[in-house]
């Protein structure tokens, strides 16, 4: 098990839990995320910076579940590098069912940030309009 | 590094030799001043806002300028050419507090809104050029900012017969606003509006006087002929509508109705919050420069409060109020 710490990747992505399913948007891909219940209870360990190892202690979820749905976070960019692994919680959550997140991305064509290539500045370093 | 200060200064050196008209907004109980510098600003935007007799001092204060009508340019811009993007006209390291900036790269304008010292600045080189939308929108941008500030929410949503409509353009949510109306129901705004989430209650509040709707919509609902501004469709192949006569500038919400075209107008279908949330932050979030989690954290806190529906919005327009006033009844929220 990877005693490697995680955390969520705060510049890019927000989230809110509502009765115990978490919604995560990705605001730089456009892509939003539901996660199930025991995916949330996850979620929420993590916002303090924990490993599989930690998460695996802090919760009667199993170690292959836990390190499928890490991947998953990976690989969407939910997810960065912690500093600090901070340990198993202090009180075990028990979690029902499979962690897992469900993508959406119908909006994702309208929204991938690309930064303008082809930008002609005035004298005063101010952007001159596309149509002019 | 450039502040804001720089750019409200070059506004106000605008405001000393240009014509200015300064409109006091009361938004959800937040009251905002709006500086219009020049002839060209004011005569395009001044029209679109709903003004209140507001005195004292205001939440935050936002300032448009340009430099044709004023001979003012504005301070170097703060980043460098990187920073510019496509989409959302955000600018890398400026889409959220504490300074919020969007550079509209097809008409050539600055939004930039400051937190921390409330105030905000729109700038063009001619008000000429000014994006078509912005006279019967202005400054949405600045303004949902300067209003998120003081947890007032500027949501893509209609507000009307008591429930607010959400759902991304082309739902239904317009429609079904001038359906309520012209059904004699309270009508706050058709696409945007100011929601103010308290524990007590929620209320929704007019922004802007105009309306605009599709010639399909005008001819679902003929009774919007009346309220016809202009002969020709606008930059967007829509009618714009004079309602603010007709505005109710502040109304409870007592649910949240997300309306879905079909060819039947049918029966309500209650939502369960988290598909509503879902749905929400698509029309509310993704598509809005600097919105942040407290967006999300705002249309959280109204599904905590408001049940949400789901409307089948069909041609049976007149079933469609019918549904929206029971829905946004009172006590239909607390049953």
């Amino acid at each position: 098990m990877s005693s490697k710490p995680y955390r969520p990747n705060r510049l890019d992505v927000i989230d809110e839990t509502f009765d115990g399913e978490a919604v995560i948007v990705n605001l730089v891909t456009g892509m939003y995320f539901s996660l199930t219940p025991a995916a949330t209870e996850l979620w929420a360990l993590l916002a303090d910076g924990r490993s599989i190892e930690s998460l695996a202690a802090s919760t009667n979820a199993p170690p292959e579940a836990i390190t499928q749905f890490i991947e998953q976070l990976q690989a969407e960019n939910l997810l960065v590098d912690a500093d600090v692994d901070a340990g198993p919680a202090a009180t075990k959550v028990e979690i029902d069912g499979e962690p897992k997140l469900e993508r959406f991305t119908d909006m994702q064509d309208l929204l991938m940030l690309d930064p303008i290539h082809d930008i002609n500045l005035d004298g005063d370093g101010w952007p001159v309009a596309a149509q002019q | 590094m450039t502040t804001i200060h720089d750019f409200v200064a070059a506004a106000r050196r605008g405001s000393e030799s240009a014509p200015t008209t300064t409109l006091e907004l009361l938004l959800a109980d937040c009251h905002l001043r709006v500086n219009l510098v020049g002839e060209g600003m004011s005569g395009r935007l001044a029209s679109g806002l709903l003004t209140s007799d507001s005195a004292g001092i205001p939440a935050s204060e936002i300032w448009a300028f340009d430099t044709a009508g004023t001979g003012v340019k504005p301070p170097s811009p703060p980043w460098d050419r990187s920073a510019y993007q496509e989409q959302r006209d955000e600018l890398i390291g400026f889409s959220e507090p504490p300074t919020i900036a969007t550079w509209d790269q097809e008409f050539a304008t600055l939004s930039i809104y400051d937190e921390p010292a409330r105030q905000g600045v729109q700038w063009i080189r001619d008000a000429a050029g000014l994006h078509p939308g912005e006279g019967g929108a202005p400054m949405r941008n600045l303004l949902r900012w300067a209003l998120g500030a003081d947890d007032v929410h500027v949501l893509h949503a209609a507000a009307a017969g008591g429930v607010l409509l959400c759902g991304l353009s082309g739902a239904g949510k317009s429609t079904t606003s001038f359906a309520c109306l012209l059904a004699g129901l309270d009508f706050t705004a058709d696409d945007h509006c100011a929601v103010r989430i308290r524990e007590g209650g929620v209320t929704a509040d007019a922004i802007f006087a105009f309306s605009r709707a599709t010639p399909e919509t005008m001819q679902l609902l003929p009774g919007l002929n009346d309220f016809s501004a202009d002969e020709e469709l606008d930059w967007n192949n829509k009618k714009r509508l004079r309602v603010a006569d007709r505005i109710v500038r502040s109304q409870a919400i007592n649910a949240i109705v997300l309306p879905v075209r079909a060819a039947q107008t049918g029966e309500p279908r209650r939502l369960d919050p988290q598909e509503a949330l879902r749905r929400m932050t698509v029309g509310n979030l993704l598509m809005m420069p600097g919105a942040t989690g407290r967006t999300l954290g705002a249309l959280r806190q109204l599904l905590e409060q408001l049940p949400a529906w789901e409307l089948p919005v069909g041609d049976d327009l007149a079933a469609v109020a019918d549904h929206i006033a029971a829905l946004g009844a009172p006590q239909r929220a607390t049953a």
